[in-house]
């Protein structure tokens, strides 16, 4: 099924990762290869929140005030396991740093501003808690070691087991600082699933022996464009490759075969997002298309400072166009359980611009650690959850400042999310979804207020921080867990998908072996299996994983860091 | 009849631990997880 060109469906990482290894590795010439896509970036959005605010996704839902930064999530990496994302970037040149790699700018910065969480878990009386006591009874250890020895080939055997389900009989798990560092640092709900939940046991083992300091989060100079999407943007452009931004793939055409298994697309059907209007892509014999099926940032929403983020009850893009392959294949997996259960993948998220750093020097007091260092999860003392027990209520990142290339120095960005947001904020009386930007700094406040070791209380900066805002913008996303969805193996196609001659799968909802979603990992991963089946290169050329999870060393720090 | 005994008890303890790391997949060939997309393309 070697293939000559290309089209890709989605212009995210996976995809402009596979067009790179069919570049290098696979000899292609660039301009064999064209993207279709509503933008340049997916989930790895990172700007000016004027630029954004005329994208696709907010086309219904303009923002008023359009100052500040926007970055709907923000990315930690890992080097001893972001293994194909670190050769990828190794592979083009940084986009502000001359003489670079993309890779070598991200370790240079990484190699100068190490991360050490000094304040990973606080709670309001207490201040700083010791988070490295992760607090687990044996019941807890039990449990987490049937899993992390659970070997691959037995799987299966959690299909459709979400993490609550795994535990219910041991429920003292969720209210240790084990599952409040977990569940944050990762973005775990107890609806997940236990299957996802085993591999980044397995994957992230090195990290659970230090994750209260995050020593192995690995973090890019700036922001997530600029730092990993417009490098490869630039690459791929100089190399001749094909943007068509603005589209949207919207149906396919698929080759009649005697037995109605054979996945051969003949053409796709385009919308231009603009105007709507439709044109027929036919798809030859040579053409291999490359599908990302499905986003965590589709149908996001922002609001702004005094707008809360509307609620869009759209199905995913991309998900809606891999439930029509679906629905005509048996084994293209169910993107129902991954879009139709918002309750278990919805987050809201906040980016705050302020003018000067007088909030970025009051949480550099609080948290005892300077900007760049930290996830910092504020942990509740009354009763959040359904069954009444205490849990994380935010998290945020302080990022090294600047944040954005343009970003002026007296200027500070601040990112930081709500895992739950329905629930209700301590200070400000109404549900996190249904805050405006200014009502979740004050939530922020009236958090930092409660750890704050004084002797002057940050509420009595109120005005002046206040006064700093340049914006706050909610963003509501609908689907930003999904990926982490209860589910079973079946539900997600494989990268190369049985009986399929010219169709890969590739992105965060797609099941390769051992690889962990939700990572910048699994995602160049799939694009690079999809370049080498489709450029005929072996697959034994694959980057080389690491397995920790059989690494004598790591087992034994593990098994005493669950006694801690 | 000391040496039979260290014997038998050396190699017990070298089959259940064999046996152990067998059960637990510790010895996986993972190129073969990529074999699937090997044998798609053949196909």
């Amino acid at each position: 099924m070697i293939k000559h060109k290309a089209i890709m469906i989605g212009a995210g990482l996976a995809n402009m990762a596979s067009a790179v290894y069919l570049i290098q590795e696979g000899h292609w010439a660039g301009d064999a290869i064209t993207f279709y896509g509503i933008d340049d970036h997916g989930s790895n959005d990172g700007s000016a929140a004027s630029e954004q605010a005329v994208d696709y996704w907010n086309q219904n839902h303009p923002l008023e005030n359009t100052k500040g930064y926007l970055a709907r999530g923000g990315r930690m990496l890992n080097y001893r396991t972001y293994v194909d994302l670190m050769d990828l970037l190794s592979r083009i040149p940084s986009a502000t740093e001359a003489g670079m790699t993309a890779a070598e700018d991200t370790r240079d910065f990484d190699a100068k501003h190490r991360t050490f969480d000094k304040a990973r878990l606080m709670r309001r009386g207490e201040g700083i808690l010791q988070a490295g006591k992760l607090g687990l009874n044996n019941q807890d250890r039990l449990l987490l070691t049937k899993l992390v020895m659970m070997p691959d080939k037995d799987e299966e055997q959690l299909d459709n087991l979400s993490i609550a389900d795994y535990f219910k009989d041991d429920p003292h798990l969720f209210t240790t600082n084990f599952w409040y560092m977990w569940e944050t640092t990762f973005a775990f709900r107890i609806q997940s699933s236990v299957q996802e939940l085993r591999r980044y046991m397995h994957m992230m083992l090195y990290e659970f022996t230090q994750i209260e300091h995050l020593v192995g989060v690995n973090r890019t100079r700036y922001n997530q464009f600029e730092s990993i999407m417009l490098p490869l943007i630039n690459y791929l452009k100089d190399a001749g490759v094909h943007f068509e931004l603005g589209t949207i793939v919207t149906d396919w055409q698929f080759k009649d075969s005697q037995m109605q298994d054979e996945i051969t697309v003949t053409g796709l059907e385009i919308t231009d997002a603009n105007s709507g209007e439709v044109t027929h892509l036919p798809v030859d014999d040579d053409t291999a298309v490359i599908f990302t099926n499905g986003s965590i940032t589709d149908s996001a929403t922002i609001g702004d400072y005094h707008t809360p983020a509307r609620e869009n009850m759209d199905y995913g893009l991309s998900a809606n166009l891999w439930k029509k392959a679906a629905e005509r294949f048996y084994n293209l997996g169910n993107p129902d359980k991954f879009f139709a259960d918002r309750n278990a993948s919805e987050w809201v998220s906040f980016t705050l611009t302020t003018s000067d750093h007088v909030l970025l020097n009051e949480i550099t007091r609080i948290t005892t650690q300077v900007p760049g260092n930290a996830l910092n999860s504020f942990l509740s003392t009354a009763p959040v959850t359904e069954d009444g027990k205490p849990d994380v209520n935010m998290s945020i990142v302080v990022h090294h400042q600047p944040h954005f290339t343009t970003q002026k120095p007296n200027e500070a960005v601040i990112w930081g999310y709500f895992l739950y947001p329905r629930r209700t904020g301590e200070f400000v009386a109404k549900p996190y979804i249904e805050m405006t930007g200014e009502e979740m700094l004050q939530e922020l406040i009236g958090q930092l207020s409660m750890v704050d070791p004084g002797p002057i209380n940050i509420r009595e900066k109120t005005d002046a921080i206040m006064a700093s805002v340049i914006n706050c913008i909610p963003c509501y996303m609908p689907y930003a867990s999904a990926l982490f969805n209860n589910r079973a193996k079946a539900d997600r196609p494989i990268v190369i998908p049985a009986h399929s001659t010219n169709l890969a799968f590739t992105g965060e909802f797609v099941e390769q072996p051992y690889q962990m979603v939700f990572t910048e990992q699994s995602a160049v991963r799939s694009g690079e299996i999809a370049a080498y089946h489709f450029a005929g290169i072996p697959m034994r050329r694959l980057v080389k994983t690491p397995r920790y999870d059989k690494d004598i060393p790591t087992l034994l720090r593990a098994t005493k860091k669950m006694f801690e | 009849m000391k040496k039979a005994f260290w014997l038998t008890a050396a190699l017990s303890v070298a089959a259940a631990t064999a046996y152990a790391l067998h059960k637990l997949d510790w010895f996986h060939d993972e190129a073969k997880d990529y074999t699937i997309f090997e044998s798609h393309r053949a196909a």
